[in-house]
């Protein structure tokens, strides 16, 4: 699906020299996975995922997306189609009066018949949940409902891969709740690719597949229960552990004999009513 | 002297047919050296709040009082207060507009009157702070940073004008975990140094571990105010109103539900240690 191979960017900086954001990262995310990006701040995330939609283009390797190189300019909206992006601040998004334009901005873009571009809109709504919003003015809606009327405007386009960076930062939990129920729906039953780059170490916790960015490189990758349960590691890496894996590290170390990898409420009830 | 709210009401665009009323009847005391904590889901109110204490929004029914001077009234000298009340806002990308790191957090400190080399030695200072290197941001654009360093220099323009009182409107969103936890432990230093603070926050984890008294908002007026331990004990109005309560008091509740005897008010994975090792102990004595 997306082929990120030793890719490179560098930004100016103001003393006249260059800042590596991306030192050679590899990178290859499938159909139909779903894919948590978490790294410190400044590490390079929002670089790396602006090249999967050509926001940015590789000065130094490449990335492919369904084998079309991102650098092939006449591709660009077809990439941007397949590619859709929600950002951290739910307020800048939104540009339409009513929340079923604003869902049916990218279609129009795309040229799509009206008639057509009705259907979409409908079924993007009715798919993140706003289907009896489409009537209300966005600016009235709450932080959660925001961004998935965000999210429907890139599903109304039909991408394959949904990429979000820091959806829910803006959120109460209420909202982040909503947005990671769609997101994980999406995903599961409608089969959307899925990159989310979270500092919520509980919301990594949800994907298969968990990406670690420092200084501009990938360091790990793993399943959330793999790369969590290496504490120390990740607080090396300026990175947390859920609440429950770090009581469960203190409980170990006071001689309690309990699984390595809890990483809920729920589970460590479980555990420690055995 | 304390910062008062007085049957602080307040209505966007009042008459209009868009009319929005976003606080009433708000009656609170922040104490000096006070650490307050303030939740309440999105558009509860919280943003509305915190922007009559250093008179940014102007009440449209009560009074706000800071240290004796009624800032609701209508000739204020607000560029006082601003001084000795300092807001980080919500979203910081909003509060950035200098060409340089360094012009952008050395703006306060400017209109404060003070000479260069103080003012330099604020910006380094704050920097600091916010744990960014001072070499290497100083003459950067705050525009092109990333989410999270465009966060710190917010928070480092509010910090070097060494306010009196600090009200900081979830600052930690956007910051990576760590980033968060040094923010959070600096604010707390600066209160043992004296700064009263006022943090708004969504996360009941880091309410939890840092303030003693937690007022909850809720349909723009203040539900709880009390005690932090005290507040989440309120488990089901808390959820009643979208809001959550720390994980670790979660895990209690749910071990209560269990059989399990003990305490619910524990707001730390350390303090949630020492209760299950305690009835596990008890258990093996019994056995
Ligand atoms: N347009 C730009 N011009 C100059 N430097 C930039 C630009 N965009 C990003 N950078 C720098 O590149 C580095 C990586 O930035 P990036 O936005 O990818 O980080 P991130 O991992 O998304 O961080 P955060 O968690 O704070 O969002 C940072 O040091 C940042 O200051
Ligand atoms: N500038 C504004 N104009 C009109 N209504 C607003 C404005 N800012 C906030 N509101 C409304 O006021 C209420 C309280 O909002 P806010 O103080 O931002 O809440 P919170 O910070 O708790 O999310 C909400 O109903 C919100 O939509
Ligand atoms: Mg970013
Ligand atoms: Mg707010």
């Amino acid at each position: 699906m997306i082929d990120v191979k030793n890719l490179k960017h560098q930004f100016r900086n103001p003393q006249g020299g260059y800042q590596e954001a991306l030192k050679g990262v590899d990178l290859q995310i499938g159909q139909g996975e779903f894919v948590a990006i978490i790294g410190h701040n400044g590490s390079g995330k929002s670089t790396l995922a602006k090249h999967f939609n050509a926001l940015l283009l590789p000065h130094h390797g490449s990335v492919t997306v369904n084998g079309i190189d991102t650098r092939e300019s006449e591709c660009l909206w077809q990439i941007r189609q397949k590619v859709g992006m929600v950002f951290q601040n739910p307020d800048n998004q939104l540009i339409a009066t009513t929340v079923e334009e604003d869902v049916a901005f990218g279609p129009e873009n795309l040229g799509i018949e009206p008639v057509k571009i009705r259907q979409l809109v409908d079924e993007a709504l009715e798919s993140v949940g706003m289907s009896t919003y489409k009537k209300r003015a966005p600016h009235l809606l709450s932080g959660g409902q925001k961004q998935r009327v965000a999210i429907a405007g890139v599903v109304a386009m039909r991408p394959q891969v949904l990429v979000l960076d820091e959806p829910t930062a803006m959120l109460d939990p209420l909202g982040r709740q909503e947005v990671m129920d769609t997101v994980v729906k999406l995903n599961r039953e409608e089969g959307l690719t899925v990159v989310l780059i979270t500092h919520f170490m509980e919301e990594a916790v949800l994907a298969d597949r968990v990406v670690v960015m420092a200084e501009g490189l990938k360091v790990m990758e793993d399943s959330p229960r793999g790369i969590f349960s290496r504490v120390q590691q990740l607080k090396d890496l300026r990175l947390d552990v859920p609440p429950m894996m770090e009581l469960r590290d203190t409980l170990a170390r006071e001689g309690l004999d309990l699984p390595r990898d809890i990483l809920t409420v729920e589970e460590m009830v479980v555990a420690l009513c055995r | 002297m304390p910062i008062i709210l007085e049957n602080v009401a307040h209505l966007y665009q009042p008459g209009s047919s868009y009319e929005v009323k976003a606080l009433q009847e708000i009656n609170l005391v922040i104490k000096e050296g006070e650490f307050v904590g303030l939740i309440g889901h999105t558009g509860s109110g919280k943003s509305t709040l915190v922007q009559h204490l250093n008179g940014l929004l102007k009440p449209t029914k009560g009074k706000v009082i800071v240290d004796d001077c009624q800032i609701s009234a209508k000739k204020v000298n607000l560029k006082e207060i601003r001084k000795k009340v300092g807001l980080v806002f919500q979203y910081p990308e909003h509060q950035l507009f200098e060409e340089t790191v360094f012009e952008d957090i050395a703006f306060g400190p400017k209109n404060l009157g003070l000479p260069p080399e103080q003012i330099e030695k604020r910006v380094k200072k704050a920097l600091e702070m916010v744990h960014l290197d001072y070499e290497k941001y100083q003459a950067a654009s705050p525009f092109l940073l990333s989410g999270g360093e465009k966060r710190r220099v917010a928070i480092a323009g509010v910090l070097a004008m060494e306010p009196k009182y600090l009200i900081l409107d979830e600052p930690t969103a956007g910051l990576d975990p760590r980033g968060r936890d040094e923010i959070l432990e600096q604010i707390k230093e600066l209160h043992q140094q004296g700064m009263t603070v006022v943090l708004v926050s969504h996360s009941m984890d880091d309410v939890a571990r840092l303030t003693q008294r937690l007022v909850v908002m809720h349909r723009n007026t203040i539900v709880f105010d009390e005690e932090t331990r005290k507040v989440f004990s309120h488990y089901e109005s808390l959820q009643e109103m979208g809001l959550d309560i720390p994980t670790v008091t979660k895990l209690m509740f749910r071990l209560k539900g269990k059989g399990w005897l003990v305490r619910q008010d524990v707001l730390t994975v350390e303090e949630a240690k020492k209760e299950i090792l305690q009835v596990l102990k008890e258990a093996r004595n019994h056995a």
